[in-house]
């Protein structure tokens, strides 16, 4: 049997089937009996339903496959290499009309709120210029990165974190379809690193899944995440000892070898040094700013790795004062 | 993001345009050129399939074909073979010339063996149009000995496409270096021609990231700081940073010596920790790297190049003023090449497939590459990465090689599912 990843074999198909996001769902199909919709912005975390919600939604405007292939198109702003990509993508896909008897098209900007502010400007007189042929679908995690603009001419629709309970009666639903055993404990240990994020828990179950036939919390906590929090923890410990150079070393293995961002580090980093036992509330009121900072400057400057470098040499100097 | 004309990847800019232009396929053109000469003398030639491994111009000299016909192409792909009424809408054209430009058309079908289920629809549509109508048919492969492929190697002219020597890929991009008015080292050129293991698009995209600044600029042009000369200057400009106290002096020496900004960060960056022992100086020095950082990144997103100079005495006058703020005393230290850098290189082909593979899935999935290397790549590691009948399987589906996606999978560590494997012997 063909490999298949889960998270697309137990994708809802139709605004029917999403069971978690009701007022938007609702609304949506309004506008689906009307025949027509606005551009959209989606609002809300990862893994709320976002895609799922707007691939639904273009296949009660395109019914069959040739036609949604050829009126649906996704992108994704943070793999396009910038506007220029995108204004050249839409363009290409706008300037001819609908398929078929399809009222318009559809594009949906998967991860809008990663493009600068000019970029959105830019997108904006995109969308303005071939609203005749096609409707935007924008989704982001936080609204408020968009610029005004674009929300103005958008309606909104937020996304909720999925309940635990749904998350979880989600996972049921998976593991007694595809045969595989589980403590309790170990669907609630998933629910709880997935925070919300009903791909990741996907996700998790089926590589712990593929390690053992019984899934415990023990099982998932190892194999959630893409660095062992070991990893990250070891490396503020030795930073805080003043072993800086390990303390790099370690920081560069995760980068070059481990593959994980710069950002990935630094969300990390803030949530290990935030629970630390034994530091003090004004050492991480510090060390918060600093944080802050950097994940900042690694947005702005051009090498994340000097920038958390430059963080665990402030760690250095926070841990030898107290 | 800059409004430049200048958008078009070189792959594509430089894409060659004759057949003449096709570099290192001799044996392939002469076939070529006699299935043309077959082509105008109007005989029933059988199609073509060019076949051979990524980037040794298969679908250029398709294109390069039909120029020398004078003819359009018409390409079919994938979304047309799904869609039987557009695809028999334009196969009864295909016969009449194009609307646009009145020439007469060739059909081509790239990547045939990208899409194993399609291989048997293909086959048919070939046959009926050699049925019907004397139209040309030009067909590409990567591995025309795969399952599915059979039929295609009795149906037509099978032309051998090599891997490109690593030299002829060195010329090719010592004339591009060439157009765009850049000046790059050629021991830099030689290496990206050797690494690309004969895939011109490779080359060219390497060298095109190089140029524009990308992480492996600073790999590549790392490891090939062997020109003594940039050495013997850098490792001056450091001793002068790291021992000396004048330090302004320090951001001239710096602006003299020819190395580009992401190199003189990293070297100084590399050894900031060797010469500072005090904490405080290397939190300092570092709040100075990070600094020239923010405006190097500046740099890059509006090109406005004027910011060069803050980000370069940031770096050396900077980091050489923390000790004097500071009072540390600094001695002899052994000074080293950016680790950095090194580690880059020696697993940029891996990071590429990574990220290759990781953009493929991405459409597939819904979902960014980013969150394909952090969930999805590690799913199906454990799942099918043992398994090579599944894995080869899978990469056929998504049109992946599977060579490269055993790369890739062997590439992503992870530790805990490392430890786990280990732990649970599986």
């Amino acid at each position: 049997m063909a490999f298949e990843l889960w998270i697309e074999k137990y994708r809802p198909r139709s605004l029917d089937d999403i069971v978690d996001q009701e007022e938007v769902v609702e609304a949506l199909k309004g506008f689906v009996k009307r025949g027509s919709i606005p551009h959209l912005l989606f609002a809300g975390p990862a893994g709320t339903g976002k895609t799922t919600t707007a691939v639904a939604l273009a296949h009660e405007f395109f019914k069959d496959e040739g036609s949604f292939r050829r009126n649906y198109l996704e992108l994704n702003a943070s793999d396009e290499r910038g506007i220029d990509t995108i204004r050249t993508k839409v363009k290409d896909f706008a300037r001819v009309m609908p398929f078929g008897d399809a009222p318009f098209k559809i594009i949906h900007l998967d991860e809008a709120d990663s493009m600068t502010a000019d970029a959105q400007h830019a997108l904006r007189r995109v969308m303005e210029m071939y609203s005749e042929n096609v409707r935007f679908i924008l989704a982001c995690n936080y609204s408020s990165k968009i610029i005004e603009p674009i929300q103005s001419r958008t309606a909104v629709f937020r996304f909720n974190p999925i309940p635990e309970e749904a998350i979880k009666e989600r996972l049921r639903y998976i593991a007694d379809n595809e045969g595989v055993s589980y403590e309790e404990e170990g669907l609630d240990a998933i629910v709880y690193v997935a925070e919300g994020d009903l791909r990741r828990a996907i996700n998790i179950l089926q590589t712990a899944s593929a390690f053992r036939k019984v899934v415990d919390a023990n099982l998932v906590y190892r194999v959630a995440g893409i660095a062992s929090p070991q990893e990250v923890r070891d490396m503020i410990q030795l930073a805080l000892k003043g072993d800086f150079v390990k303390a790099r070393a370690t920081l560069r293995d995760l980068m070059i070898s481990y593959g994980m961002s710069a950002e990935d580090i630094v969300r990390q980093l803030h949530r290990e040094i935030m629970a630390l036992p034994n530091l003090s509330d004004a050492a991480k009121a510090e060390l918060a700013y600093y944080i802050g900072e950097t994940d900042f400057r690694i947005t702005e400057g051009s090498h994340g790795d000097i920038q958390l470098s430059a963080l665990l040499a402030k760690l250095a100097v926070v841990g030898g004062r107290s | 993001m800059s409004e430049k004309v200048d958008f078009l990847p070189w792959t594509e800019k430089y894409r060659p345009k004759r057949l003449s232009d096709i570099v290192g396929q001799s044996k392939a053109i002469e076939v070529i050129t006699k299935w043309i000469a077959d082509v105008r003398a109007g005989k029933k030639v059988k199609p073509l399939l060019l076949h051979g491994p990524p980037g040794t111009g298969k679908t250029s000299t398709a294109y390069a074909i039909a120029r020398e016909l004078d003819m359009d192409v018409l390409e079919i792909n994938a979304s047309d073979l799904r869609n039987r009424e557009r695809l028999s809408r334009l196969l009864e054209s295909l016969g009449a010339a194009s609307l646009l430009s009145g020439k007469p058309r060739l059909l081509l079908f790239d990547e045939i063996d990208a899409l194993p289920g399609e291989a048997r629809t293909i086959a048919s549509i070939v046959k009926e149009v050699l049925k019907k109508s004397p139209v040309p048919i030009i067909l590409t492969a990567n591995d025309p000995y795969e399952q599915g492929m059979a039929e295609f190697r009795g149906l037509a002219t099978m032309v051998r496409f090599n891997r490109l020597r690593w030299q002829s890929i060195y010329r090719i991009l010592r004339k591009i270096a060439s157009e765009e008015g850049l000046k790059i080292p050629d021991e830099v050129l030689r290496s990206i021609a050797r690494n690309s293991k004969g895939d011109l698009r490779a080359a060219i995209n390497d060298f095109e990231g190089l140029a524009r600044g990308s992480i492996e600029l600073v790999s590549q042009l790392g490891k090939l700081f062997g020109s003594r000369d940039v050495e013997r200057n850098i490792f001056e400009l450091m001793r002068a940073v790291f021992l000396g106290k004048a330090c302004r002096a320090t951001s001239w020496l710096a602006m003299n010596v020819d190395v580009d900004p992401d190199m003189l960060i990293r070297w100084i960056e590399e050894n900031v920790p060797a010469v500072y022992k005090n904490p405080k100086t290397l939190a300092l020095a570092y709040e100075h790297l990070s600094r020239a950082d923010l405006f190097l990144g500046r740099i890059i997103k509006t090109q406005n190049w004027k910011l060069l100079s803050y980000a370069t005495e940031l770096t050396t006058m900077g980091v050489c003023s923390a000790k004097i703020v500071t009072g540390e005393q600094t001695g002899y230290a052994k000074l080293g090449f950016p680790a950095w850098v090194k580690q880059a290189y020696t697993t940029a082909a891996a990071r590429r497939a990574v990220r290759e593979i990781a953009r493929r899935l991405a459409a597939h999935y819904h979902v960014s590459s980013k969150v394909v290397i952090r969930e999805i790549l590690p799913v199906i590691k454990v799942s099918i990465g043992d398994k090579p009948a599944l894995l080869s399987r899978f990469a056929s589906m998504h049109g992946i090689d599977p060579e490269s996606l055993h790369t890739a999978l062997e590439f992503i560590k992870h530790e805990d599912l490392r430890r786990t494997s280990r732990e649970l012997g599986g």
